[in-house]
């Protein structure tokens, strides 16, 4: 197939994979309950009118086709609508954060990967760095995020380093896993005959080969980093989209919901998508030479 | 076997036993409230000492671990499982057949599924048992946990399906089915098991969370990750240590997990 | 090696003070737990949006939240007339907005007319607006008005503590404000920055201008356990609601930054949903709307038990629609609800309960099970709804609770009523008993256990309606309160509402700051804002 072809079906892919993303998140809040209803409706120091007012307000909005016809008209002009919760435009929001997110993220997954990776080749070499590294991503794991996210602030650690927490354990784990799976395979074996030096049948033999899953890995944990980064950004009350993210959905946020949700999909589905053809085209070159 | 994995099932094996015998080893039951001694330290009548409503810490992590160590587990299999299925198929079927299963996978990575809980929450009636709000907890847990997995386990059955040995097997005029059966499903073990290992405690402690939704294990009945939620003054644990009992159980136990999965140490022939 | 060592410390002593006191202009530090959700003063309706509003703008009166008596503000006197129909002003003279523009009356009558106009429905013209109509407004001269309500309006001149005055001719409309201070920067969930107004007209004792902070930095931190941490680094100056966790934490280790504002106006409470409209199992609306069930649920609490394992003694059992702290309204000869299991039991065995292997059975064999739905994340009323529980059980009834997120709760009280009984707090905000009016009038849509009633169902939400109404025109002090208190003896012994506790205002206050006089009513600490002052010690409440 032509390159321009192929180009264009992956574009066309994404694109249509990041609308059914933003459909079917606003279908889920259209069904979900409480999204109607203002919290303030029961405070009965507000008067009557005003409560009516706010009632009026929270149940204002369009049946579904409509809703989301007019979410994609605007959407094509540059306008994601008003924020319910902030009565700022989402555009605005996103804006001013985004980059906060964005930094977090990559500093989390750059320090993760470079502690997954490390980990996982160090444990994979020597048997006394295995019990050290699966420990602590054990603990990691046990830890719940808010003991977590009290004692980064404590430690006065950053935002990143809860999020490379959280990437962390998968990496390793997995790396290491199919490490010890490519010991066992043949082409190991051969190579262990044959008398290859430990470092270089590590490297080069074991973990060298595994790179088309390690980048279809690294798809996925840019996924994982972000979605931990909703719980993060929101127990560290830490402005990004993550916070915002976790926000608009106790309020029920209908327009930012929705533009988060296509933000974020974008995102996975591109990483995802450019680590599939990595991963295909490093499986192809792998097994040919 | 190795030590590691005799370890490691030993110590699953007395985790479980004292989840089986939960009313055995606290047969207060972890509901009592001893209102005459709330926050109390650990005594020969409370050896974990008492929560802030005078219930006893022992008896509710040991019932808590009979809800944590046979659902999570459980949840976890599940969602192993259906990453299994829905990375093995999308990598097997037709081209254009897979790709729309990855992108599946990759719009459910995206989704706030968080709503879906929520509706879900709606529509059961408010007074469901507090076992049958676990069991459908831990299954939404399971159904809805697989999608990133999923992704690595295609990858994985792509790699070997064009392996050497997958092509030397399908030159030798091997089935489709036999191959995959006999040949390439070992190979996703090590993925497997990560994937199950990595989902018990992501579990346990995603229960916990559930909670505010109205879902999982609600009041009086005590779970792992609500009790690891009660952890949140850091600053008062090197004083009362015995308050990261629940901690230590749960790391306990996903190590042994760890241990009793491992193959590490075993000889590669 | 050793005269060095000597000499190192004192100058490393003195450069951690220098580093502590800061420099440059002095800048009040606290959090908010949500971003404001309007910035419109006429139209806030949740507590961030108040405090900026109190910051922002100013009132004619102020409450002094410390003897709750009304203070001069900008206006320098006032007097309400003999009918209580009708306030004259006499406004301070030289007053300016805080771009420059003048304070006169024509600001405060357009203020009101806005405020009561029946098209905008502002919020802060709720306690304003009447059925009868717009009030007439008279200016007299530029420091003086009249304002005059058709019929009489109990308290007032108290109703001017929360309308803030805006600008009638300011090029800023409602940007410009009468307030210590000036928004100068909002980030959504982040923070917000307020400078010194220099026009604000107040000044201390020495002459001096007045607000003594520079600027207001306010984060937005919803984080209970973060902001606690900030505060014990010194980095805020103030928390103003803390749990009784923290507070005693605190208090363990620096009693003096840990203040317990006495009780609050707070109320936690229980009732059930007695709504015909509700689709509930007939047996079932038949015990929640029976008294004598309410009655002996409410008789089988232990509120005591609330009060020690809870709040740690940090409350009073729950009386009625009134904290104590809400004097005179307070109707003290009311005693604490008792604990009476037993005369619970005999209460139901009169309205055909009885009591079979430890379950409790209406007269047609139903067990008398029910859910308590609680909002989810208060570590406060989960404990309640678990002593609750099992207060409960002792009587054979068993209740399952069910936390729900918020909005899922809302929806559940307010459109679909689906729910058995509800578990709740009520955060009063004003002592006046008009606070309290949509929650007891039955035709209202906060009269939560049966809401908008085309006319009353009972006899006895007829006589609450009744006395609500009178007490809302009766210009004699003594006898609205006995209005009052009989309004509350009604909701004893009739106990739509089961009242559990009214907890302490519990605060925080570093020793930082000077001139804080915290208060049981919002806004806590900030009530006399423009005179709270930095105090610049090198270590202050430094906790380990």
């Amino acid at each position: 197939m032509h390159p321009a072809r192929q180009l264009l079906i992956a574009a066309l892919r994404w694109a249509s994979g990041v609308l059914v993303a933003g459909l079917l998140a606003a279908l889920l809040l259209y069904a979900a309950p409480g999204a109607t209803v203002d919290e303030r409706e029961i405070d009965p120091a507000l008067g009557e009118r005003t409560r009516a007012r706010l009632r009026a307000e929270a149940g204002a909005r369009p049946d579904f086709v409509s809703y989301y016809a007019g979410f994609l008209q605007s959407a094509l002009r540059g306008d994601l609508g008003t924020s319910r919760a902030y009565h700022l435009p989402v555009t605005q929001l996103i804006g001013e954060r985004w980059s906060l997110t964005a930094a977090a993220v990559a500093e989390g997954l750059a320090a993760a990967w470079a502690l997954g990776l490390a980990g996982a080749l160090l444990s994979a070499g020597s048997r006394w760095a295995s019990p050290p590294f699966t420990a602590f991503s054990v603990l990691l794991l046990c830890l719940p995020s808010g003991l977590l996210a009290i004692a980064f602030f404590l430690a006065r650690l950053p935002v990143a380093g809860i999020l490379a927490a959280a990437v962390f354990p998968k990496i390793y784990q997995y790396l290491r896993n199919l490490l010890d799976q490519a010991a066992r395979a043949p082409h190991c074996l051969a190579a262990r005959a044959r008398g290859i030096g430990p470092l270089r049948l590590l490297l080069l033999h074991r973990a060298w080969p595994l790179w088309p899953e390690a980048v279809t890995l690294a798809g996925v944990t840019v996924s994982t980093a972000i979605g931990a980064a909703i719980p993060t950004e929101a127990l560290c009350d830490v402005p990004g989209l993550g916070q915002l993210a976790w926000k608009s959905a106790l309020a029920r946020d209908l327009p930012l919901l929705v533009a988060l949700t296509i933000a974020v999909a974008a995102v996975t589905l591109g990483v995802n998508s450019v680590a599939s053809v990595a991963a295909a085209a490093g499986g192809g070159r792998r097994w040919r030479s | 076997m190795t030590a590691a994995r005799k370890l490691g099932c030993a110590g699953l094996g007395l985790l479980y036993a004292a989840g089986l015998l939960a009313d055995l080893i606290a047969p207060g039951g972890y509901a009592a409230q001893d209102r005459d001694h709330p926050s109390a330290r650990p005594t020969p009548a409370h050896w974990l000492g008492t929560d802030e409503l005078g219930r006893d810490r022992l008896a509710r992590l040991v019932h808590g671990t009979r809800v944590s160590l046979f659902l999570a587990p459980a949840a976890a299999a599940i969602a192993t499982a259906l990453a299994a299925v829905a990375g093995f198929a999308s990598a097997v079927v037709a081209r254009r057949a897979g790709q729309v299963l990855t992108l599946a996978f990759d719009v459910l990575l995206s989704l706030p599924l968080l709503f879906l809980l929520i509706t879900l929450r709606a529509a059961l009636p408010l007074q469901v048992p507090p076992w049958t709000s676990l069991l459908i907890t831990f299954t939404l847990l399971g159904l809805l946990g697989w999608p990133s997995s999923a992704r690595i386990v295609r990858a994985a059955v792509l790699s070997s399906r064009d392996s050497n040995y997958a092509l030397q097997a399908r030159a030798a005029g091997l089935v489709h089915s036999r191959l995959f059966a006999v040949h390439l499903l070992p190979h996703l073990r090590p993925v497997l098991a990560a994937q199950f290992l990595l989902l018990i405690p992501v579990f346990i402690l995603g229960e916990a969370n559930l909670g505010i939704l109205g879902l999982g294990v609600v009041e009086p009945l005590p779970s792992w990750g609500s009790l690891l939620a009660e952890l949140h003054n850091l600053d008062t644990l090197p004083s009362e240590p015995w308050r990261t009992a629940p901690a230590l159980a749960l790391l306990s136990a996903v190590l042994c997990f760890h241990l009793a999965g491992s193959r590490h140490g075993e000889s590669p022939a | 090696m050793t005269a060095c060592r000597h000499t190192a410390i004192p100058a490393i002593l003195l450069l951690a003070a220098a580093a502590a006191i800061p420099a440059g202009p002095s800048e009040l530090r606290f959090c908010l737990r949500s971003d404001p959700r309007s910035f419109d003063p006429l139209n806030v309706a949740d507590e961030s949006s108040e405090t900026v509003r109190y910051l922002t703008h100013g009132f004619l009166v102020r409450m002094n939240r410390r003897t709750l008596k009304l203070e001069p503000s900008l206006a320098e006197s006032w007097r309400v007339s003999s009918d209580g129909r009708g306030v004259r002003f006499r406004l301070r003279s030289g007053v300016k907005f805080s771009d420059g523009a003048p304070f006169t009356s024509a600001d405060v009558a357009r203020t009101i007319s806005r405020a009561t106009d029946p098209a905008l429905k502002p919020q802060a013209g709720d306690a304003l607006r009447r059925d009868e109509g717009a009030p007439r407004i008279t200016v007299h001269n530029a420091q003086e008005l009249t304002v005059a309500f058709a019929a009489p309006i109990a308290g007032l001149d108290y109703l001017f503590d929360e309308l803030p005055i805006l600008s009638a001719h300011s090029p800023l409309k409602d940007g410009a404000g009468l307030g210590p201070f000036v928004l100068a920067e909002y980030r959504a969930g982040s923070h917000l920055n307020l400078t010194r107004n220099p026009y604000y007209w107040a000044r201390d004792a020495k002459g001096a201008a007045l607000p003594y902070f520079d600027r207001v930095r306010i984060d937005i931190q919803q984080n209970r356990e973060i902001e606690m941490a900030r505060f014990r680094r010194g980095e805020l100056h103030f928390i103003s609601a803390l749990d009784v966790e923290n507070f005693d934490r605190l208090a363990a280790v620096s009693a003096a930054s840990a203040r317990d504002g006495g009780l609050s106006l707070e109320s936690e409470m229980l009732w059930f949903n007695q709504a015909a409209s509700a689709r509930l199992p007939v047996h079932k609306l038949a015990w929640f709307r029976s008294t004598a069930f309410r009655r002996a649920i409410s008789d089988s609490i232990r509120r005591d038990d609330i009060v020690r394992l809870v709040y740690k003694g940090r409350a009073a059992p729950g009386y009625g629609p009134f904290s104590p702290a809400a004097r005179p309204w307070f109707n003290a000869s009311l005693k604490a609800a008792p604990y009476d299991p037993q005369g619970a039991l005999q209460r139901l065995a009169a309205e055909g309960f009885r009591l079979q292997s430890g379950v409790l059975r209406d007269s047609g064999g139903n067990a008398v099970e029910f859910s308590l739905i609680t909002n989810s994340g208060n570590r406060n009323r989960a404990r309640m709804a678990s002593l609750i529980e099992q207060d409960l059980a002792r009587i054979g009834v068993k209740i399952v609770i069910v936390p729900l997120e918020m909005p899922s709760l809302l929806e559940r009280i307010t459109r679909t009523l689906q729910y058995d009984a509800c578990l709740l707090g009520l955060v009063g905000v004003d002592l006046d008993p008009n606070d309290q009016m949509n929650m007891w009038l039955s035709s209202s849509a906060t009269h939560q256990w049966n809401p908008r009633q085309a006319t009353p169902e009972t006899a006895w939400e007829a006589a609450i309606d009744r006395l609500m109404k009178a007490q809302a025109v009766e210009g004699n002090l003594p006898k609205r309160i006995r209005l009052i208190h009989e309004m509350q003896r009604i909701v004893r012994e009739q106990a739509p509402m089961i009242y559990l506790a009214h907890p302490h205002a519990l605060l925080a206050v570093s020793p930082q700051l000077a001139n804080a006089e915290p208060a049981a009513f919002r806004p806590r600490v900030l009530w006399n804002v423009e005179r709270l002052a930095p105090i610049h010690q090198p270590e202050v409440a430094r906790v380990p």
